[in-house]
């Protein structure tokens, strides 16, 4: 993370923009979508509980000490995807987020719920977004005359 | 019906919000996957260089490329750290769900 990083630095001009848009640490909600309204039934469990999140965290903010880069603005905001079926969903996630899965309760009350009518069954994820300035190193001092 | 990844666009919005100033800008954005993003930000971005490690996702987004993004859009299947590109060569960087 650190390496992509320092080469994204490189690869921009000086006061160049850097947006970056990465998962909270806050678990991802599995919801299931009734009469046009969202209801929780589980969570989206990772292996590893999502250290990765908390990893990118550090990562930006040890460039953000080291001069390399300086927040202009920060904002969340939830990411949400819907799939009519549990399979579609599962199908999708397997894709594009490996190491996710739905424990055996929610999936249980995924498939009553969508048994009684739901509509829909999803998964919302707070993400985290910055813009960043990059900071050019300091200039040597001048000599002393 | 396929699933439907932010259909709020929220993530348009607040990148929208972000970086409202892309226009004549030199882009690249690092972990483009198929492509999602990059649709709804590109058309009014100067020129983007959309690059995802997984060739896979290169050839999806390469399938899905709206014709009108064809000039102003390039796709290359490279990590960063690999990129083939000058220094100080972006006006922006866009690091999508890639940290």
């Amino acid at each position: 993370m650190v390496h992509a990083l320092e080469t994204v630095h490189r690869l921009l001009v000086p006061g160049g923009l850097l947006v970056d848009i990465h998962p909270s640490t806050t678990p991802a909600t599995v919801e299931v979508v009734e009469g046009g309204a969202a209801r929780a039934v589980g969570v989206i469990r990772e292996p590893d509980g999502g250290v990765e999140y908390r990893l990118a965290d550090e990562a930006l903010a040890g460039l953000i000490r080291r001069g390399r880069f300086g927040v202009e603005r920060h904002d969340i905001f939830q990411f949400a995807r819907y799939a009519d079926t549990l399979e579609e969903l599962l199908e999708n996630l397997s894709d594009t987020w490996q190491d996710a899965f739905i424990d055996a309760a929610a999936t249980a009350r995924v498939r009553e719920a969508l048994a009684a009518g739901a509509s829909a069954v999803s998964v919302r994820e707070v993400v985290r977004i910055a813009r960043l300035v990059r900071l050019s190193p300091p200039s040597p001092a001048a000599p002393a005359p | 019906m396929p699933v439907r990844m932010d259909p709020e666009e929220r993530e348009t919005a607040a990148l929208a919000a972000m970086a409202p100033d892309l226009a004549d800008r030199r882009v690249l954005e690092v972990g483009c996957g198929d492509g999602r993003l990059t649709w709804r930000y590109a058309a009014r971005a100067g020129r983007v260089l959309a690059i995802d490690p997984d060739r896979d996702w290169i050839a999806l987004a390469r399938e899905d490329l709206p014709p009108a993004l064809a000039g102003r859009v390039e796709l290359r299947a490279t990590g960063v750290e690999e990129l083939d590109a000058r220094d100080a060569s972006f006006d922006a960087a866009i690091m999508s769900w890639s940290l």
